[in-house]
C-alpha cells in the first residue's frame, strides 16, 4: 500500500529506533565510565570504560539475594497461574449451576484495578501473616482472570468428540489431560506462563508496601532503594540499572515470538 | 442405574467447584473483599490502633472540597490520560513504517517493541538520568545547540515534571501500541486495497477510507491501555519524582500509597480509592459505550 | 525425544552458557583469591627505594580506612598477604626520599592476587609531608 522509497521507510525507522535505544546506550555509558557530575560536558562515547561499578555494586548489596527473591516469586506466579487458571478455564467449559453468575463475577472483578484493593489487600496480608514473605508477594498475583479465559477459549476450541472418543476407549481421565488438553492448548499456556512472568517480575507496588525486610527485597525493589540511600555513587546505580534490565531482556530476546503473541491476546481478551 | 448417574454427576459438580476454588478465594480475598472494605472503610475513623467509629461523609467532604492535591492529583491522572492519543499517532506512523515489505522490519519490530517488557522502576531511573540537569543527554543536547545557557532541572521544575514524566511514559508504552497496532493493520486484506486503488483512489483516501476505519478496534483498545496506564502508573512517577515537585507529578494512585502508607491515614486513603475506582468505572462504562459494547476493560495485573 | 534437540535449543544454550561462565569464573576467583598484592618502590630517579613505608588502605562507598603497613625490602619490593577487599588504596613514603600519594587500586573480586606492574614512584614532595614522622 506504500508508495515511499525505501530509504526513506529506513530512514524513518532507523530514527524512532535510534530514539528508542538511546536511553539505554546513555546508562550502559555511564555504568562503564561513571560520570562526574562536576565535569562538563558530559562525553558521548564511552572514555576509558571499565567493569570496577559492577563490582561495586557486587560488593555493596546483596544482588544475587534480589535476583533469587525474583526468580522465587516468579516461579510460585507462573506455576500457580498455569495450575490454578487451567483448573478454573477447564471447569467453566462445563454446564452447572451458577456458571452465569461465577463468569459475570470474574468480568466484574477484572474491573477492580489491583492498585484500587491496596489498602485492605495490605491488612489481609498482614493478618494472615504473610508480610514479608514470597508467598505474601506471590499470592494476589497467583490467578488472573484474562488467563482463566485464554484457558477457557483454548479448551472450548477442543473437539468433545475427541474427549469422548477417547474416554469410550478406556483412556484415564489423567492421560485425557496430558495427552489431549495440554498438547492443545500450548499456546494458551504460553501465554499464561510469560503475562505471569512479566508481572511478576516487574510488579513493583506491591512488594514495596508489603516487604520491610532487607532480605526478603526483590530487584525493583532493590533498585529503587538504591536510588534513594546511595546518591554519590553513579557508575554504581547505573550499573545495578544494567545487571536487573539484563535477565528481563535475555528472556524477552529468546522468547520475542511467545512474549508478542502472550502480551497482544493478554490485552486483547476480555 | 440413575443413582448412578446422579453420583457421576455429583462428583463432577464436586470436580467443578474443586476447580474453580482456589481462583475464587484469591479473587475474593484480594479483590472483592478489599473493595468492600475500602468502601467501610471510607466512611469510618480508623487507624491500625484505633477502634472504628463511624464518620459519615466526612472524608469524602474533606476530600471534595478542601484538599488541593487530591485535585491536583485528579487532573494529573487526567492530563497523564489525554497525552496517550500522541504516544498512539507515533505508534500509528511505525506500524505502518513497520507493516512495509523491507528488509530487516523484524529487527526494527523487536527494537521499537523492546521497551515495554522492561522493567518499569529500571525506565524511572533510566529517564530521571537523561533528565539530569547538569550531565543529562537532553540538557546536554540543548546546551549544545545554544537553546539553553544553563541546564534545566527538568523533574525538579513544576511546570517540565509531568511532560517529562508523560514522555519517558510514552516511551516506554510506545512499542506495545505498535503491536497491537501492527496486528490491526496486517488483519486488513489486501485485496480491499488493490480494489480501491483500481477504483483510482490515492494513498491518503485508502488510508482514510479504508485503514482507519478497519484500525478502529486496534486504536479504541490502545487508548483503553493508555487509560488503565494513566490510573496504574505509579513505578514511573515513585522512581522519578515522587510526585514532586510540590505534586507537580501526583497522580491518584501514588497519592493513595502517600496518604495510606507514609502518612498512615488508611481511611483516608480508602475513601481516596473509592472515588478512584468510580472514576475508573466511569471511565470503562464510557469507553464501553463509545466502542458500542466491543471491547470490556483489560487486564493488568 | 531427541536429545540433540533438547541441548541445542536456544534456551538451553543461553542458560547453559551463563552456568559454565558462572562456574569458570567462581572456579578462577577460588584460585586468585589469597589476597596479595605485590609491587615495587622506586625513587625519584627510578632506583630502588628500600625501607618505604607503604599504607594500603580499604575503600567502601564511603569511607577510607587504613588496613596494614609494611616497608620495602633493599630491593624495594613490598608484599601484602591477606586482604580481603575489592578496592583499596595504596600509599608509600619514605621521609627524605619522597612520597607516592594515595592511589586507587580495584579490582574484579574481594582478595584480588595483584602483581602492580608499575612500580610506585616517589616524588619529592613539596610541603613538610615527607619530614612528618611515620
Amino acid at each position: 500500500m506504500n508508495r515511499f522509497p525505501k530509504w526513506v521507510i529506513h530512514l524513518g525507522l532507523g530514527i524512532i529506533c535510534a530514539a528508542m535505544m538511546v536511553p539505554f546506550y546513555w546508562v550502559l555509558k555511564t555504568s562503564l565510565t561513571g560520570e562526574n557530575i562536576f565535569a562538563y560536558p558530559p562525553s558521548l562515547v564511552p572514555e576509558n570504560p571499565h567493569l570496577f561499578y559492577y563490582v561495586d555494586v557486587w560488593y555493596s548489596i546483596p544482588f544475587f539475594r534480589y535476583l533469587v527473591n525474583s526468580v522465587i516469586v516468579s516461579i510460585i506466579v507462573v506455576v500457580a497461574n498455569v495450575v490454578l487458571n487451567a483448573m478454573a478455564g477447564f471447569a467453566l467449559t462445563r454446564e452447572f449451576m451458577g456458571k452465569g453468575a461465577i463468569i459475570m463475577l470474574f468480568l466484574s472483578c477484572m474491573m477492580i484495578p489491583f492498585q484500587v484493593t491496596i489498602i485492605p489487600a495490605y491488612l489481609i496480608t498482614r493478618d494472615i501473616g504473610l508480610l514479608n514473605t514470597h508467598l505474601g508477594m506471590a499470592l494476589p498475583l497467583c490467578s488472573t482472570i484474562v488467563c482463566i479465559f485464554v484457558f477457557k477459549a483454548s479448551f472450548d476450541a477442543i473437539p468433545k468428540s475427541l474427549i469422548d472418543a477417547a474416554r469410550i476407549d478406556g483412556v484415564p481421565d489423567w492421560m485425557i489431560i496430558f495427552r489431549i488438553m495440554v498438547p492443545l492448548s500450548q499456546s494458551a499456556i504460553a501465554t499464561n506462563i510469560i503475562l505471569a512472568f512479566i508481572w511478576s517480575w516487574n510488579n513493583f507496588l506491591w512488594p514495596l508496601v508489603i516487604i520491610r525486610d532487607n532480605d526478603m527485597q526483590t530487584l525493583p525493589l532493590g533498585l529503587a532503594r538504591f536510588l534513594t540511600v546511595v546518591e554519590d555513587s553513579t557508575g554504581a546505580l547505573y550499573a545495578f540499572c544494567i545487571m536487573v534490565l539484563v535477565p528481563g531482556l535475555v528472556i524477552f530476546l529468546l522468547a520475542q515470538k511467545q512474549f508478542i503473541a502472550g502480551l497482544t491476546s493478554g490485552a486483547a481478551k476480555g | 442405574m440413575a443413582f448412578a448417574i446422579r453420583r457421576k454427576r455429583t462428583r463432577e459438580l464436586l470436580l467443578i467447584w474443586f476447580f474453580l476454588a482456589p481462583s475464587l478465594l484469591i479473587f475474593l480475598l484480594y479483590r472483592i473483599i478489599p473493595l468492600l472494605w475500602n468502601g467501610v472503610l471510607s466512611f469510618e475513623f480508623w487507624s491500625p490502633y484505633k477502634p472504628a467509629e463511624f464518620a459519615g461523609l466526612y472524608h469524602y467532604e474533606e476530600m471534595l472540597l478542601y484538599d488541593d492535591v487530591f485535585w491536583q492529583a485528579f487532573w494529573n491522572t487526567a492530563i497523564f490520560m489525554a497525552s496517550a492519543p500522541i504516544g498512539i499517532l507515533i505508534a500509528l506512523l511505525v506500524a505502518i513504517l513497520v507493516d512495509t515489505p523491507i528488509r530487516g522490519r523484524n529487527v526494527y519490530r523487536t527494537i521499537v517493541f523492546m521497551s515495554y517488557p522492561v522493567m518499569t522502576v529500571a525506565v524511572g531511573i533510566i529517564w530521571q538520568w537523561l533528565y539530569n540537569e547538569k550531565v543529562g543527554l537532553f540538557n546536554y543536547v540543548l546546551v549544545s545547540l545554544g537553546i539553553v545557557e544553563q541546564g534545566i532541572p527538568f523533574l525538579e521544575t513544576a511546570s517540565l515534571a509531568l511532560p517529562a514524566v508523560i514522555v519517558a511514559s510514552i516511551w516506554q508504552v510506545l512499542g506495545f501500541y505498535m503491536i497491537i497496532l501492527l496486528t490491526g493493520l496486517q488483519n486488513i486484506q489486501p485485496s480491499l486495497y488493490e480494489a480501491a486503488a483500481i477504483d483510482g483512489a490515492n494513498a491518503w483516501m485508502r488510508f482514510r477510507r479504508i485503514t482507519l476505519p478497519l484500525l478502529r478496534p486496534s486504536i479504541f483498545l490502545c487508548f483503553v491501555i493508555g487509560i488503565i496506564n494513566s490510573f496504574t502508573n505509579f513505578d514511573l512517577i515513585y522512581v522519578m519524582t515522587d510526585g514532586g515537585p510540590s505534586h507537580a507529578t501526583e497522580l491518584l494512585v501514588t497519592y493513595i500509597y502517600r496518604v495510606a502508607f507514609k502518612l498512615a491515614q488508611f481511611d483516608y486513603a480508602a475513601a481516596l480509592t473509592i472515588v478512584n475506582f468510580l472514576f475508573f468505572v466511569f471511565l470503562a462504562w464510557l469507553a464501553n459505550r463509545l466502542a458500542g459494547g466491543e471491547v470490556g476493560a483489560v487486564e493488568t495485573g | 525425544m531427541n536429545w540433540k534437540a533438547i541441548l541445542l535449543n536456544r534456551y538451553a544454550v543461553t542458560f547453559g552458557t551463563v552456568a559454565v561462565v558462572t562456574l569458570a569464573w567462581n572456579t578462577y576467583i577460588a584460585m586468585n583469591d589469597d589476597g596479595i598484592i605485590g609491587g615495587r618502590v622506586i625513587g625519584p630517579q627510578g632506583q630502588p627505594v628500600a625501607g618505604a613505608a607503604v599504607v594500603l588502605s580499604e575503600r567502601t562507598l564511603l569511607v577510607t580506612t587504613p588496613r596494614g603497613r609494611t616497608t620495602t625490602d633493599a630491593d624495594g619490593r613490598f608484599t601484602f598477604t591477606g586482604h580481603t577487599f575489592h578496592r583499596i588504596w595504596l600509599e608509600a613514603e619514605k621521609p627524605g626520599v619522597g612520597a607516592y600519594p594515595q592511589t586507587e587500586y580495584r579490582m574484579y573480586f574481594k582478595g584480588q592476587n595483584m602483581i602492580l606492574d608499575e612500580p610506585l614512584q616517589l616524588e619529592p614532595s613539596a610541603g613538610g609531608r615527607s619530614g612528618k614522622p611515620s
